[in-house]
């Protein structure tokens, strides 16, 4: 009975917190009304954003009420109720999102969810007219994704919610610490984070870009999110100097918030032997001949406009952001395979980016490589492994190798149910493997597959995809569990 | 402020989660990694496991820029030394240890900036204050 109570005034707890969360979220959807001070026009769509957002507010200011006049006791919050309210303010916020896509734009449901998803994922794939659609929603689909980068419980964590929220910031895969201190790591994420958008708005605009797509392509590239106001994304402007800048956004994007403290210290020699940063540089620096000289060299005779192309289209799957400055379609299979194993390698962890993650990968063939070299050496030598992340070095167990094996599988698997149903719907083997690569990491590119006429299974199959990628899978699998436990536990004792 | 708390024990995970909640940035050392067990699930600061007698330990924990250290480990010869340690190589500002025989408070007789908590003579004046 006690257990029960226990039980009953942790979702308080949760929902209290969730309440706030959905409260934030609804202040981000009323956010793009800034922009009317600039396009008056669209003054009318205002009751569209404010009606959205004061619903979102209202649930969470109820929710958060609940939460506090029940709450008997304080409890601590662990992973598993991080995770719960986690999910429930991801799936929050994503409803009343998509409010404003059905309404302005008069889309259905499945395709609103989709686009909504795939802005708070920072994935990118996209079902509206760019061209059609007013400047209001363009902006909003690039606050969603600059808020989905960061993730809207280290947002909370910075700002609204008390220091408890430990469970909550490991919930959220953004789990490096950069300062002995949850609160004051997730102000310097949000710091770190809005100085780089704002560089980012500057270097687009001295470059050439109107300032309207500088705003929203800086805050897509930052988020590794790739939502473009152009149709042909960042190839519209023919421009190298953007196409230089947006690399180097997509790079920063898909760097570990902690690696960018110490670059930030001016630590540059831990910086570069940091495991995430090594495997890049060597992963871009071999794929890049390759895909040059073994494919693409026939459809772009001259050298530098093919290194051009293969490096930034590389850039932008291994960053997962999903900008690109050429069609995919009529590619040669060879370097659209290289392309999904980039995707599918993803980012770094604890940043904006998707995919396995490259400290994983990078992890388990240095553990091959380990377990190959310690069959060679003397049979009583002991060796401990370590690898260099953040300031440190980290010394590597086994239990750490089996947890990163298990999530590397459970990826795959996952992305091979994915594929599995793609095909069934009458895909090609390349087509589905690239465009369920593409959601799963969270990256955005796509072959030509997802449009409006695409059915709804691939529709849902790829939001579900784009979820599951962006929140890390355990997570999901956490939450539903420990709901389902507890549901149980507290009807069996009624 | 930021503290360093040398042993992840029952006192220094104790006072490692309160310290967490109410705001400060806290660096827990410990030898025995199975020991950070005993920090509370909310407990927000860095775990460094290491033997905080090596210099490169203490300096992974960043002890030159503590404004506090609290050494709490079970063993009195190793508290000595370690508030050596932060005293004379980091010169850390103030400085928090635990005694566990009651003897070892006079070891730490001269020592300015250096406060010390011995436990059982805590305990005796508890009980000799009721008995009056």
């Amino acid at each position: 009975m006690n257990y029960k109570n226990l039980l009953i005034s942790r979702y308080f707890l949760i929902f209290k917190y969730t309440g706030m969360i959905i409260m934030l979220a609804g202040a981000a959807i009323i956010s793009p009304l800034i922009f009317l001070t600039v396009y008056t026009e669209e003054a009318h769509l205002a009751v569209h954003f404010l009606g959205a957002g004061g619903a979102a507010l209202l649930a969470g200011a109820l929710l958060y009420f609940y939460g506090v006049k029940n709450k008997k006791e304080d409890v601590e919050l662990s992973l598993n109720e991080g995770s719960i309210i986690v999910i429930f303010s991801w799936i929050g916020a994503i409803i009343f999102s998509a409010i404003p896509f059905i309404t302005i734009l008069d889309m259905s449901l499945s395709h609103s969810i989709f686009e909504v998803v795939s802005g708070w994922t920072t994935t990118g794939l996209s079902l509206v007219d760019v061209t059609e659609a007013p400047n209001l929603i363009l902006i909003w689909r690039s606050i969603m994704q600059f808020f989905g980068g960061a993730g809207l419980a280290v947002i909370a964590l910075s700002s609204l919610l008390p220091v408890h929220g430990m469970g909550l910031y490991m919930a959220e895969a953004r789990s490096d610490k950069l300062l002995p201190h949850v609160k004051r790591s997730t102000m310097m994420i949000m710091k770190i984070y809005s100085f780089y958008t704002l560089a980012g708005v500057f270097l687009y605009y001295i470059s050439g870009m109107p300032l309207f797509d500088s705003i929203n392509h800086s805050m897509a590239a930052i988020s590794t999110g790739g939502f473009s106001t152009q149709v042909d994304s960042i190839g519209h402007y023919n421009n190298l100097q953007i196409e230089i800048v947006t690399i180097v956004l997509m790079f920063l994007g898909t760097i570990n918030f902690a690696t960018h403290y110490t670059l930030l210290k001016g630590k540059i020699k831990t910086f570069f032997k940091n495991a995430e940063i090594r495997f890049m540089i060597s992963s871009l620096l071999l794929l890049t001949p390759i895909i040059m000289f073994f494919s693409l060299n026939v459809f772009y005779p001259t050298l530098g406009e093919n290194f051009r192309i293969s490096f930034f289209q590389l850039v932008t799957a291994i960053s997962t952001t999903g900008f690109s400055t050429i069609s995919f379609a009529g590619w040669p299979v060879f370097a659209n395979f290289i392309i999904i194993l980039l995707m599918l390698v993803g980012g770094g962890t604890g940043s904006t980016a998707g995919g396995i993650k490259q400290y994983r990968i990078y992890l388990i063939f240095k553990s091959i490589y380990w377990e190959i070299k310690e069959q060679f050496l003397p049979r009583r030598n002991i060796s401990s492994n370590y690898l260099w992340r953040g300031e440190n070095k980290f010394y590597i167990k086994s239990e750490h190798v089996k947890r990163v094996a298990n999530y590397i599988m459970l990826y795959i698997f996952t992305f091979f149910v994915g594929v599995a149903i793609h095909t069934a719907y009458g895909y090609s083997l390349l087509d589905s493997m690239f465009e369920f690569g593409s959601a799963l990491g969270t990256v955005g590119l796509s072959i030509g597959l997802i449009s409006t006429e695409a059915p709804l299974g691939i529709i849902w199959t790829q939001t579900l995809g784009m979820f599951l990628g962006r929140l890390e899978f355990l997570i999901i699998l956490y939450a539903g569990i420990k709901l389902f436990k507890d549901g149980i536990y507290i009807v069996k004792n009624d | 402020m930021f503290i360093v708390i040398i042993g992840s024990g029952r006192t220094g995970s104790l006072l490692a989660g309160s310290l967490s909640r109410s705001g400060h940035e806290v660096v827990v050392v410990e030898k025995d990694p199975a020991s950070f067990g005993l920090l509370p699930v909310d407990f927000s600061g860095f775990e460094i496991e290491g033997d905080a007698m090596e210099n490169e330990v203490l300096k992974e924990a960043k002890i030159e820029s503590a404004d506090l250290i609290i050494v709490t480990t079970g063993d009195d010869q190793i508290n000595y030394l370690i508030t050596q340690m932060a005293k004379i190589n980091f010169d850390v500002p103030r400085i928090m240890v635990r005694t566990i025989n009651p003897d070892v408070e006079r070891m730490y007789r001269n020592e300015n900036r250096i406060e010390i908590f011995s436990q059982i003579s805590l305990l005796a004046d508890k009980i000799l204050s009721k008995i009056d």
